[in-house]
């Protein structure tokens, strides 16, 4: 399990963690995952994504839910949205 | 007619007394409708003066839809006489409906609430044959095209579709596949082009006779983009909400089935001697109605809880609604089998007056695969239990009373708030670690102990799976870890209702649920333990008295026709 984040975070710091976890999810990927590629193209399929939601949520401290990941597809896109998410899940 | 109870008791007294041979919403009519495989005009007829169909309406919109425990308790009356009417006349049009209520905009909502506060139904054309539980996989496309969009494919086994006024389809937007390709329209058969929709003839069944199983094909036919329900692409997200409801409900509504095939077994035996002995002190039939009896109960009490989670913890649906669903589907399913078994000769008739009993052995049958499959059940829970196991089933905290106590106030039903996963939040499988904490008799506390114990084991076998393990692709053993799963969830409901009870009340004594632990110990075998023998004269005696004073066998023991 990862450790929670306490404080602020930057959005290259975001993507790359997400692109270490989706590379742990898709163990037979032999490439680093393009932060511009969709992730369903990698394999993370629906049942993947509701645990990848949740070890978002465990590591930022925020609700995530399955749906973000639909509609931002992408580690690039993700990362955007999670990082807006947490200001204003914060504030 | 705003108070649930006087509305019960207004249904039960206007479809009468079921074993009256004279009564058109009776036994006997029922069963000879279903010979013809028709819906049974005096029922139907019956339900249409009550107004039916406003108990699916919000009571914002005029109707009288305000708690899914009381819907549930209502619609027993009808599903105790009737499946097929309870299923094709009613409760079908909310299987459309709540997608609705879930999702639709102020008109589309006024819109549907008109159409059934008028009485006629809506649709729910999801299903396509070659696809089954994977909806996510329909091909009936509506396209994108200047200013609308256009129609083609085919849906099948539709209920009710070529008697509905109004239809809600699962459609393609997006001819890509994930989770964003599907849409859901909400659709006026008269606005539909007659010369590009074809009604297919209807699909015939085992079971539910009457009710009218239809299909459609439409080509190239145009529709508003207006009639989309929420924006394109949410359409599984709005099944993923609005179905909680529906997988809690009309499982729920099925028990009635289960006392009905238990009161006309006890008609049967209780007024039958063989070998020189009443049947009913037969020592296997005695244990076969207790078993039954305590079914009906665990089945009931599951039910409601998971009905008033929806209010009290709607976090959770996406988990308890599929539970609730495997669970009393497996359990209707097999008590009604030892019930046969008990019927003997007479379970096999079609006439004379005990025939619809083998109605009611088919009629339950789509509860094992209608609208939601066990297996997909299993499949639905799955991805989420390694959330569930990690960050609540190891704590230990009391659920509100609410959740367990029949007419306890409760936070209004809000579909479009509910959540697609549960994020891992589970109160009734944390309410269940805290039963110990408290004074527990002597009689139960093994038991409790037991499924605490059962709880823990499946924390730790969750826990570590990962992702790849629950796909559709899982082992069979990983998705008994679902199953067991359903099995903790209904312990505590029981746990709960009994903790609950009013003082004085069968559901405050022990008996009754040390039957249904024992029961649920082994349920998802298909061969759970009898109800132990200290407490089985407790059940047969209650049961017996239930059906002297013509009440129901389930959790509210209310006054049945």
């Amino acid at each position: 399990m990862t450790q929670p984040v306490s404080g602020p975070i930057t959005l290259d710091e975001l993507q790359s963690w997400l692109v270490e976890r989706v590379g742990e999810y898709v163990p037979d990927l032999d490439e680093k995952v393009d932060p511009n590629q969709e992730l369903g193209e990698y394999g993370l399929d629906s049942v993947a994504v509701v645990a990848f939601a949740a070890d978002v949520e465990d590591w930022l401290g925020i609700r995530v839910e399955p749906s973000a990941v639909w509609d931002h597809p992408t580690v690039t896109q993700l990362a955007k949205f999670l990082l807006t998410e947490r200001e204003q899940q914060a504030a | 007619m705003s108070d649930i109870h006087a509305r019960m008791e207004a249904l039960e007294e206007r479809l009468g007394d079921p074993f009256d041979p004279a009564n058109p919403a009776g036994f006997a009519a029922v069963v000879a409708a279903d010979e013809r495989e028709e819906t049974p005009v005096g029922g139907a007829t019956a339900l249409d003066e009550f107004g039916i169909l406003a108990e699916f309406v919000p009571e914002a919109l005029g109707g009288r839809l305000e708690r899914v425990d009381h819907l549930v308790e209502l619609m027993r009356s009808v599903y105790r006489r009737d499946p097929s009417l309870g299923l094709g006349h009613c409760s079908s049009s909310l299987l459309g409906a709540v997608n609705v209520w879930t999702s639709g905009s102020p008109e589309q909502r006024r819109e549907a609430a008109d159409l059934l506060l008028a009485g006629s139904k809506i649709s729910c054309a999801f299903h396509e044959l070659a696809h089954g539980n994977d909806i996510g996989s329909v091909e009936f496309a509506a396209t994108p095209t200047d200013g609308g969009l256009l129609l083609n494919g085919r849906k099948e086994s539709i209920t009710n579709l070529d008697r509905a006024d109004a239809v809600v389809f699962l459609a393609r937007t997006d001819p890509a596949a994930g989770p964003r390709a599907c849409s859901q329209l909400f659709v006026q058969v008269k606005s539909l082009d007659p010369g590009r929709v074809q009604f297919l003839p209807r699909f015939r069944s085992v079971g539910m006779r009457g009710v009218r199983l239809g299909g459609i094909t439409v080509d190239d036919c145009p529709v508003d983009t207006d009639a989309l329900l929420g924006t394109a692409g949410t359409g599984m997200e709005t099944v993923a909400r609005a179905f909680q409801l529906t997988r809690i409900a009309l499982p729920g509504m099925s028990t009635a089935m289960l006392d009905t095939a238990l009161r006309v077994t006890l008609h049967h035996v209780r007024r039958r001697r063989l070998y020189g002995k009443d049947v009913a002190a037969i020592p296997m039939v005695r244990t076969t109605l207790a078993n039954a009896f305590a079914d009906q109960l665990l089945c009931e009490a599951f039910a409601s809880v998971a009905a008033r989670s929806l209010h009290v913890l709607p976090d959770s649906g996406s988990v308890y609604a599929p539970a609730v669903k495997f669970l009393l589907a497996g359990t209707l399913l097999d008590a009604l089998e030892q019930l046969s078994l008990v019927m003997g000769s007479e379970f096999y008739r079609r006439d004379g007056e005990h025939a619809v009993f083998q109605k009611m052995a088919r009629d339950i049958k789509p509860v094992g695969f209608g609208h939601i499959a066990r297996a997909a059940c299993l499949s639905a829970m799955l991805p989420q239990l390694p959330v569930l196991a990690r960050r609540s089933w190891r704590d230990a905290a009391p659920a509100p009373a609410s959740l367990f106590v029949a007419d306890a106030e409760l936070p209004p039903l809000d579909l479009a708030g509910l959540r697609i996963v549960a994020g891992g939040r589970d109160g009734l499988a944390t309410a269940l670690n805290a039963v110990l904490d408290d004074d527990v008799p002597a009689l139960l506390r093994p038991l409790i102990e037991t499924h605490v114990r059962r709880l823990a084991t499946l924390t730790e076998a969750c826990a570590g799976l990962k992702p790849r393990d629950l796909s559709i692709a899982a082992e069979v053993e990983v998705r008994e870890l679902a199953a067991t799963y359903t099995t903790v969830l209904a312990a505590s409901a029981c746990v709960g209702v009994w903790r609950n009870a009013p003082a004085g009340d069968f559901l405050s004594r022990p008996e009754w649920l040390v039957a249904v632990l024992t029961r649920l110990l082994g349920i998802t075998s298909g061969r759970p333990d009898d109800v132990p023998s200290e407490v089985e004269g407790a059940l047969v005696e209650e049961l017996l008295d239930r059906d002297d004073r013509t009440v129901s066998f389930g959790l509210s023991a209310r006054r049945y026709r």
